[in-house]
């Protein structure tokens, strides 16, 4: 199977001109184009490092304003899909490594000896809706991280080694684990079901 | 085992090519919010720009006039001791032009209740406000004091012990009033069972001008080993926690008759979750499980009459890239100051604006210690406050 896509090849296209944006520009305007036509993407990759909805949310609206305001630095090495999905990952990566991230459960605070499942995996459970997102969401972070890029966001095996600073060679390693993590997942959900 | 495929990849890749939620994750809303937001950044940053022009202006007029005064010698030998005034006076000048915004930006009270869960929970209670032009811990104390109407009243701990049992549990009362008698309040707030030992404990989870969440342990004594029994946590208004104790429904105090579970429990609590206030409902949990529930979050904005203000300067993402370590942060409603905790102190800045220069006060906090009430002061209060925390927290 050939796995180098041809990747968003009507976005990119429109957004062309994005290489020769000036300060006059009206960037808002942009701005908006950029969220109509990535707003989806961003919202879903941020969903996936971070796996939470309310946090997805918060990464977006960062990621856009952080886009807002680097508009006239965007010079077009990259197609803007890597390049929001990569602003994408290095927010999501600063907010995972902030305090913010870890969970504080009050029962701990009241009952220090309490065991409760968490209620990030709870509120997982509930939002995810197909049986192979369930399983893609629960998959160790460096493997759902290729697998994603590849099959949701459709990016080449170059790119993905861009956004995510490894090598293609890694890439593709990482990517048949991951497949072959979800299929023993999976196979492993039919044995107990039947 | 199946192998894997390109049948088998192209029926993964056709089930990830939707996106991982039945909902819309992108929405409308979160646009608008986005360039809500972008208009709000575009109008902070207008007065600083023509702050720092004003700036420069006055920079770029002393060193053209010191330029001018290195050239001319005879006018320099001549006037000396004029000059060196002169330039003292001009560097003064700009000098205040430039901490101007600093000095101008502390105008907010904040009345801070922390607690303190290390080897025993202790609370103190903080109140920050200007003071010489920038902001300082102008009263602080033990215990919690919350502002209530036009008083202010203490929470305050008591212990009381019968033959088999320990107490250790708050009441509210106003807080120039005499403390109150543990054994005259006690045995309407607890009923003792001769027959059992029982420790019952509190925390305070949460204080604010009208309601106060609480979280309780029951434990029984067996053969001299603690059993965990029962584990509550509930909220009430404050002169109740004293009273009867009534706790409150989200539908008390949305003034609403909504139906649903979250809304008829009793057992909800006002919790902080990325830098808010948030109501938490406690879920019955599986009968295995020894204690009972766990808690989560209800999609639902706190009325102001419960947390008073509480509108972030920032985005939780915003302040956790800036602050690293931060666990919480907080806002005057006039965004004139902005607190984050982030872990060993609390750091007080300016205008969101200034998060990234040094604070203008740091705080240390004890270990283990978080936030569990933040009240902003504005206008007059913020000398009345000051004034009376001043004798209250002593």
């Amino acid at each position: 199977m050939n796995e180098v896509k041809k990747v968003e090849s009507g976005a990119s296209e429109n957004f062309d001109y994005l290489r020769y944006i000036a300060e006059t520009t009206d960037q808002k305007a942009i701005l908006r184009e950029l969220m109509t036509a990535y707003g989806d993407d961003v919202w879903n990759y941020a969903f996936s490092i971070c796996r939470r909805a309310d946090v997805a949310d918060d990464i977006t609206q960062d990621v856009f304003l952080k886009v807002y305001r680097r508009l006239t630095s965007f010079r077009g090495e990259s197609s803007v899909k890597t390049w929001l999905l990569t602003i994408t990952r290095n927010t999501a990566l600063d907010y995972k490594r902030s305090a913010f991230w870890r969970r504080v459960t009050l029962m701990d605070i009241i009952a220090p000896h309490g065991s409760h499942r968490s209620a990030e995996h709870e509120a997982m459970e509930q939002l995810t809706v197909n049986s192979i997102w369930d399983l893609v969401l629960k998959l160790p972070t460096k493997y759902r991280e290729v697998l994603i890029l590849f099959a949701h966001h459709q990016l080449s095996m170059k790119e993905i080694a861009d956004v995510l600073g490894i090598s293609v060679g890694t890439v593709k390693s990482r990517l048949h684990h991951a497949r072959l993590n979800i299929l023993k997942a999976k196979e492993r959900g039919s044995d107990e079901t039947d | 085992m199946k192998r894997i495929n390109a049948d088998w990849e192209a029926e993964l890749n056709r089930e990830l090519a939707s996106g991982p939620l039945k909902r819309k994750g992108f929405t409308d809303e979160l646009r608008l919010k986005i360039e809500q937001r972008v208009d709000e950044q575009a109008q902070r940053r207008k007065p600083w720009i023509a702050k720092a022009v004003s700036v420069c202006a006055a920079s770029v007029a002393v060193a053209a006039f010191a330029m001018l005064m290195l050239v001319s010698d005879s006018f320099r030998d001549k006037n000396k001791t004029d000059l060196a005034l002169e330039s003292t006076d001009v560097h003064n000048t700009t000098m205040a032009e430039i901490s101007a915004p600093a000095n101008e930006s502390f105008r907010s009270g904040l009345l801070i209740g922390l607690r303190s869960d290390d080897r025993e929970t202790t609370y103190r209670t903080l109140y920050i406000a200007p003071k010489d032009n920038g902001p300082a811990v102008v009263a602080q104390g033990s215990g919690i004091l919350v502002p209530y109407k036009r008083d202010f009243w203490r929470i305050e701990s008591l212990h009381y012990e019968t033959q088999t049992d320990k107490y250790d549990f708050f009441v509210a009362k106003p807080a120039e009033a005499r403390s109150t008698e543990a054994r005259r309040i006690a045995p309407t707030l607890f009923k003792d069972d001769p027959n059992v030992r029982q420790l019952h404990s509190e925390k305070i989870l949460f204080a604010a001008n009208q309601y106060v969440s609480i979280g309780e342990t029951d434990e029984t004594v067996v053969n001299g080993t603690r059993a965990v029994t029962a584990n509550r946590a509930w909220t009430t208004t404050i002169p109740e926690l004293t009273a009867t104790r009534k706790p409150v429904t989200l539908n008390d105090v949305f003034e609403s008759r909504i139906a649903s579970y979250e809304y008829t429990t009793d057992e909800w609590i006002v919790a902080r979750n990325e830098g808010k206030w948030v109501p938490m409902v406690a879920y019955p949990g599986p009968v295995a499980e020894q204690y009972g529930s766990s808690f989560r979050i209800v999609d639902a904005q706190l009325p102001e009459s419960v947390v008073n203000h509480d509108e972030p300067c920032c985005s939780w993402s915003e302040i956790g890239s800036l602050f690293p370590g931060a666990k919480d942060a907080f806002s005057s409603p006039e965004q004139d100051m902005t607190v984050v905790s982030v872990g060993d102190a609390l750091l007080v800045y300016g205008s969101p604006d200034r998060l990234s220069v040094p604070p203008a006060l740091s705080i240390k906090l004890k270990p283990k210690e978080t936030v569990v009430m933040a009240q902003w002061a504005t206008d007059h209060y913020v000398q009345e406050w000051a004034n009376k925390t001043a004798t209250l927290l002593r």
